[in-house]
């Protein structure tokens, strides 16, 4: 009596189904285009429809990676400070040679109507129209001056009137009544805003207006009472962008698409605060505190290459392509030369997260060798200063990373990692701590550690 | 034309000699390649370069006694499917969670009623590296030793293997023939 496994041997041996012309012609085939050459050992089972991807073409990958790394580093963005910065505006020079100061003409409208003064002229004499800068800050305080400019046409008026008639004997009793009453009166009659008075101070100059003051004097640059030419005079508003793009190609596969950042993309963790405050050498991350004095402030600073080690997983995708993963742990140090008490060291700890895709070049029950690309996130989990002072811990940072590596497989589950890599941190106003990666974007590292392989059993 | 013969012929690039041997012994390689690889694509390429590489070393061949000329081809053909199922380390890993220890085997008056291709299809399912080692010990008939040199595993792996491939192959005996009835 046959047991079950023999029964399925004899239906597995039975007569099989014939197989087709084509396949016979196939054979014919390789047959006369291999010749005597010898099979050898055959890259795959799949033949000329599956062959092994050459060599070759897993290179041009990593030179691709290569190139971006370069361009990368000879690119860097303009000033560390990316974002968007406003450039003030140039000064009109149409409205600096006419314009006496605005923000006084208000100032001296809103006198005059409590005081009941007159004449302004002493004091658009004693306003130098050359002054462009204090004209310039002048205009930009002043409010959109439609009523203002109404206010200064009407005072020009009137002065030209009260000049040529009595201007001695008014200006000798505008500086009695300045002189007696400090405090200004309200305007009995007044019709406009502007009824301005002379500062005792500016009383003794001329009271001749010698310009009228035009409206444009007031205005706002988009005013359309501005002469012609005015807005053609200023130059636009530049505004710079730090860019930041990077990509990594590695094993045959674009692990990640470039990005445009603007600043402060990632939100900070504000985990921690210095616990002791005391001035005693502080590190750079206090320099927002008042308390310090710049005596304090170290002269210089020297990052250290960091180190790492991890825990990984490789997690099959395909059967050459995998996804990789793990906790990786970095070691930053760096010191810091202070001028009265030599060099201090910080340290910082750093645990990441990379997710990466690994293409394996080759690959035998031992040793494996792969090519990969991807992306990290490391967060900083502790921070010292001088070995005993922690120290505020900066927020999220992310990184493009390319690898390539060994893997010595000890188990056929497990096996150690030796992987030289390249990464790029994408730039963040949030990093506080001076580091070797925040010297350097473009870090080229090597990492070891312990990988645990996921697959067939 | 016996094998040694054949052999002979075939040792001197002669194209008749080649395609008797293909005509020979390409159905029974396939099927064997079926039973390994469990996809016919796959199948249909092993078959094709396990015939090519016999032929480029048929002067390695030793003439045993009949039948010993198929041997050494389904020597060749193992080995190759041996490689490629070690190099597809990376498939999906069936857990067994819920794997019953205690099922009965399949009597020969059960077995006669299972087709062919059921079997095929149940082995074709299996893991790739269940599917070879039940393949080696039960069809072809190696030893666990023999079977652990060539997959690079332990004896004792071995039969582990064997044991899920059996429990594995004898649920999906036992679930058809509950449908049948």
């Amino acid at each position: 009596m046959k047991n079950w496994e023999e029964i399925i041997k004899d239906k597995l041996e039975a007569q099989e189904t014939a197989l087709p012309e084509s396949v016979f012609e196939e054979f014919r085939a390789r047959r006369d285009a291999a010749g005597t050459a010898a099979a050898g050992e055959s890259a795959s089972v799949g033949g000329s429809a599956r062959k092994r991807l050459p060599l070759v073409w897993a290179l041009v990958p990593a030179a691709v990676a290569a190139g971006l790394a370069a361009v990368l580093f000879l690119r860097r963005p303009d000033s560390p400070e990316s974002g968007v910065q406003a450039v003030p505006q140039p000064v009109l020079p149409v409205a600096d040679a006419v314009l006496p100061v605005a923000e006084v003409v208000e100032d001296e409208a809103v006198a005059a109507e409590d005081s009941g003064a007159e004449s302004i002229a002493a004091k658009h004499e004693s306003a130098d129209p050359v002054a462009t800068g204090s004209a310039a800050k002048r205009r930009i305080n002043a409010a959109p001056g439609t009523l203002v400019a109404q206010a200064a046409n009407l005072q020009q008026s009137q002065q030209s009137q009260q000049s040529h008639e009595s201007q001695q004997p008014q200006q000798s009793q505008q500086s009695q009544q300045s002189h007696e009453s400090q405090k200004p009166e309200p305007a009995e009659t007044s019709t406009t805003p502007a009824t301005p008075t002379a500062p005792p101070e500016t009383h003794t100059t001329s009271a001749s207006p010698t310009t009228p003051a035009p409206v444009a004097e007031t205005a706002s640059p988009s005013s359309p009472f501005l002469p012609e030419g005015a807005a053609a005079a200023r130059r636009p508003v530049s505004m710079k962008t730090g860019l930041a793009v990077g990509a990594v190609a590695g094993g045959g596969l674009l692990a990640a698409a470039a990005t445009a950042l603007g600043s402060g993309l990632f939100g900070s963790m504000d985990v921690a605060t210095p616990i002791d405050s005391s001035p005693d050498t502080l590190p750079p991350s206090s320099a927002s505190d008042p308390s310090i004095t710049v005596d304090e402030f170290p002269s210089g600073h020297r990052s250290h290459f960091p180190l790492r080690a991890g825990l990984s997983v490789g997690i099959p995708i395909a059967e050459r392509l995998k996804l990789t993963t793990g906790l990786e742990y970095s070691l930053y140090a760096t010191t810091y030369t202070y001028s009265l008490r030599g060099d201090k060291n910080q340290l910082a700890h750093y645990l990441g997260i990379p997710l990466r895709l690994d293409w394996t070049l080759a690959s035998n029950k031992w040793l494996d060798v792969y090519l990969g690309g991807g992306i990290e996130g490391d967060c900083c989990i502790g921070a010292t200063f001088d070995g005993r002072r922690r120290i505020r811990r900066e927020g999220l940072a992310f990184s493009l990373l390319g690898a390539g590596g060994v893997q010595f497989n000890f188990t056929d589950r497990a096996g150690l990692f030796l992987e030289p890599r390249l990464s790029w941190t994408f730039p963040s106003d949030n990093h506080e701590l001076e580091t070797w990666r925040t010297d350097n974007p473009l870090l080229f590292s090597v990492a070891a550690g312990i990988r645990f392989n996921l697959g067939n059993k | 034309m016996d094998e040694q013969e054949l052999a002979r012929y075939c040792s001197q690039r002669d194209r008749l000699a080649e395609n008797e041997l293909y005509r020979r012994y390409a159905v029974r390689v396939d099927a064997l390649c079926r039973r390994y690889l469990g996809d016919e694509e796959d199948a249909k390429d092993l078959m094709l370069e396990t015939l090519i590489q016999a032929l480029d070393r048929i002067d390695t061949y030793k003439y045993a006694g009949k039948g010993s000329l198929y041997a050494w081809i389904s020597r060749i053909a193992v080995n190759k499917a041996i490689n490629h199922i070690t190099r597809q380390r990376w498939r999906t890993v069936r857990l067994d969670l819920w794997a019953h220890d205690n099922i009965p085997e399949p009597t020969e008056d059960e077995m006669d009623t299972v087709p062919k291709e059921k079997l095929q299809e149940w082995i074709a399912g299996l893991p790739d590296l269940r599917r070879a080692v039940f393949n080696m010990y039960c069809i072809d008939g190696y030893s666990h030793k023999e079977i652990a040199k060539m997959l690079g595993i332990s004896e004792k792996g071995s039969a582990s293997v064997l044991v899920k491939a059996r429990r594995q192959l004898k649920e999906k005996i036992r679930e058809y023939l509950k449908e049948q009835q």
